[in-house]
């Protein structure tokens, strides 16, 4: 699909009511997705299905199927064989078999998005697209009640939902899950990068605005700063004598001791392309994502590249 | 400006190659009208303005546009290869080996690290007497070592206090830059000029401590008191913090125990053998300042005998070839100009302008010289009026030459090395740019006041 980049199609155009399978047997995750595959290349001639769904069973996507909300699972494909982005939907009012945890009867939807390879913006504006549609448990409700493909075509349809302009960074953020408090010490940090095993935690303040990052870069460098790394001989500093002060008064020392603020920052609303840019920047692998100076997410360089280059 | 080429793009270069060569070609065609007719007068002109506008224009290929000029010196026949090696300055070269290296062992003895742990852990420390130790020390420190140890380690302190007091560190540089200029014009130890003068002049280590120092120290002052009206916000900021500090009973660092007291003594045996040179001189019947060039390459020689396994690391890592290399090459040039005669042509032409009379001679000298100094490597400065200096034969005009050359460096962010080297730590650590305005503004105040205070007591 080569859009202009103010171009947005309707999610409905992605696909037609022939790629819509309505599932009532029962069929397990794999048969589906090979069912949708098969359906987008009798539509499209997405390429050797068979290569495409071996490698896929033998990728990790296989067991990581991306959960669009409590009902709906969906597997994006980057194929170099296509220039268009397509979807294959198939609904099971019975439930699916995903082999996962859930139980058959939570999931109702498959989805099979399939991008060209070389454009990781289309599979997750189209990600996107369907997130926005799936989530809303009444139109999942319509779906369902549907006893053709045409009833599930115009249902989707009818929401007119467009696939977004850009990916945003709150788009792409997964949830900051250990932060500090302005008022925690430097004891309480050191604590933080044992048990979470992260050595870069934000600090925020009572309001949850960002004020900085604590790392054990910055702890290293105040305990080893520059002129005792001078030292050819390192015998004086043999049994961790640098550290002894820090030690001594970590629980009463503020975390502006080894807080930084010269981190990477994006928006919530910003392009997500912004965080690559952040992460570059100030050469870190991972930036905050804010909304307002209210800390939200965080984007992991990892997961970055994940997402663009991979998923 | 004496920035980094590297980011430079390819239309950056062809200006500034178009304008390098241009200068070039002026002074070229200006020597003409000054009185120089000979074509290898006005080739050595030519290269020598050619090197100038390098170190001004391609900062990162100084080294290789003076290499450049040297093939042609010699090429063209203008001076020959004996004459280049007896211009190479290879004495100073060799004492600036031995300092370097002597310097390098020192640093890994830890005595440097002893000192900044002196400076942290002093009690009742405030604001103005953090500033007050830093300038005496970066200009103390400039004297015994050199101007670039001298602020690469002050600045650790500097980093190490700010960091420490979420200061920020700016002001703290330009005032250790300062001082580390002023205070090595105290010493032929402290900046290249200085041993380039001292040897040229025929002036001894205690010829330095008798008339250098004292004027350095009473400029040091004048500027201390610059410093402290200048930058009293940020002064009382940090006096503010350190009480708060204090009251938390936090120190501004870690401290280790360090057996300083070899490095001491190396140090203080080595500037008792330099201050002395000219005494052993005289009892051994050796040439002049022979002595003060083997000093530091016999300390250093033992030091790498007894540090054996780091004797590469300090002649490979801590001496500064690519500076050395530079400094050869233009001494090269300069002598280009001696050797054909150059020089006692502009001595001539100056001394028609300013006459000989040595309180106009002087300020001249010194002004000329730190204005120069401020925006070209001020041994590119020295370099070229040496031997005018030497013809005109009056012997404050090297005093002129000295203080204009070291305090010219204050007066914008790219006057000296030691400049230099600053921004770089300052924009390595912090990510931080001084601006050419945030330092001149301070830095021709206080380039003004010393030159002054410099040339008045020259000629008292």
């Amino acid at each position: 699909m080569s859009i202009d980049e103010s171009y947005c199609p309707k999610l409905s155009t992605l696909f037609t009511p022939e790629n819509i399978e309505i599932i009532e047997e029962n069929r397990n995750i794999d048969d589906i997705t090979l069912k949708l595959l098969k359906n987008l290349a009798v539509s499209y001639g997405i390429g050797n299905v068979s290569n495409i769904f071996e490698s896929f069973c033998n990728s990790q996507l296989h067991n990581n199927p991306i959960r669009i909300s409590n009902h709906t699972l969906a597997f994006s494909f980057r194929l170099g064989t296509i220039t268009r982005v397509q979807l294959a939907i198939a609904v099971s009012a019975n439930g699916i078999d995903t082999g996962l945890k859930e139980k058959r009867s939570d999931i109702h939807v498959l989805i099979v998005i399939a991008a060209p390879k070389n454009r990781p913006d289309l599979s997750l504006k189209a990600e996107m697209a369907v997130r926005a549609v799936f989530n809303n448990k009444a139109i999942l409700n319509s779906i369902l009640s549907c006893n053709n493909k045409l009833c599930i075509w115009r249902a989707i349809a009818d929401i007119n939902e467009l696939l977004p302009q850009f990916i945003k960074a709150g788009d792409i953020m997964t949830e900051a899950l250990h932060v500090l408090n302005e008022t925690n010490t430097l004891f309480d940090a050191v604590n933080l990068f044992i048990s979470s095993k992260q050595l870069h935690i934000p600090v925020v303040d009572v309001e949850n605005e960002l004020i900085g990052e604590v790392n054990a870069n910055e702890l290293m460098k105040v305990c080893l700063p520059r002129y005792i790394l001078w030292l050819d001989d390192i015998k004086p500093i043999v049994n961790f004598e640098p550290f002894y002060n820090m030690l001594e008064h970590e629980e009463n020392t503020w975390l502006t001791e080894i807080m930084t603020h010269d981190i990477a920052m994006v928006q919530y609303e910003d392009y997500a392309m912004q965080a690559g840019i952040a992460m570059v920047k100030k050469d870190v692998q991972y930036a905050y994502v804010l909304n307002n100076r209210k800390l939200v997410g965080i984007i992991t360089m990892e997961h970055f590249l994940n997402k663009i280059l991979r998923k | 400006m004496q920035e980094s080429n590297h980011k430079l793009s390819l239309k950056q270069v062809l200006l500034r190659s178009l304008i390098m060569i241009t200068i070039s070609t002026i002074v070229g065609l200006i020597s003409l009208t000054a009185g120089l007719h000979e074509n290898k007068q006005i080739l050595a002109t030519s290269i020598f303005a050619l090197v100038i506008s390098a170190t001004l224009l391609f900062w990162n290929f100084r080294l290789a546009i003076a290499f450049i000029g040297i093939a042609i010196i010699l090429a063209g026949n203008v001076i020959s290869l004996e004459q280049l090696i007896s211009s190479a300055e290879l004495d100073i070269i060799l004492f600036l080996v031995g300092m370097m290296t002597l310097i390098g062992v020192l640093k890994d003895l830890g005595l440097f690290t002893w000192i900044i742990q002196q400076i942290i852990s002093m009690k009742r420390m405030t604001g103005h007497l953090f500033i007050i130790v830093v300038t005496l020390m970066s200009a103390l420190m400039a004297c015994l070592v050199d101007e670039v140890t001298s602020i690469v380690f002050m600045l650790a302190l500097v980093f190490q206090v700010c960091d420490t007091l979420k200061v920020n560190p700016t002001p703290f540089v330009i005032i250790s830059v300062v001082g580390t200029n002023i205070g090595s014009s105290g010493t032929m130890l402290g900046n290249p000029i200085g041993v380039l003068i001292g040897t040229k002049a025929g002036l001894s280590f205690m010829s330095f401590m008798i008339t250098a120092f004292p004027i350095m120290l009473i400029s040091l002052l004048g500027a201390l008191t610059v410093i402290l009206i200048w930058y009293k916000k940020d002064i009382n900021l940090l006096t503010d913090r350190l009480i708060a500090r204090r009251k938390m009973q936090l120190g501004l660092g870690p401290l280790i125990k360090i057996s300083y007291q070899k490095s001491l003594i190396i140090l203080i045996v080595a500037i008792l053998l330099i201050s002395l040179h000219h005494v052993f001189e005289q009892r051994l019947g050796i040439a002049k300042n022979t002595l003060l060039i083997v000093a530091p390459l016999a300390i250093s020689g033992i030091l790498m005998i007894w540090k054996n396994e780091r004797a590469r690391h300090y002649i490979e890592s801590e001496v500064e070839w690519w500076t050395l290399l530079f400094f050869m090459m233009l001494f090269a040039v300069a002598g280009s100009l001696e050797k054909t005669g150059v020089t006692q042509q502009i001595a001539e032409n100056f001394v028609d302008t300013f006459g000989t009379n040595p309180v106009i001679l002087t300020p001249v000298v010194l002004f000329i010289t730190a204005a120069g100094s401020a925006f070209v490597d001020n041994i590119v400065f020295v370099a070229a009026f040496i031997p005018v200096v030497k013809e005109i034969g009056e012997p404050s005009l090297w005093w002129a030459l000295l203080f204009g050359g070291c305090f010219g460096g204050n007066i914008t962010l790219i006057g000296s090395t030691a400049n230099i080297v600053a921004i770089g730590m300052i924009e390595k650590r912090y990510r931080k740019h001084i601006t050419f305005k945030e330092w001149f503004k301070f830095g021709i105040v206080i380039g003004i006041i010393t030159c002054i205070i410099a040339c008045i007591l020259i000629l008292i």
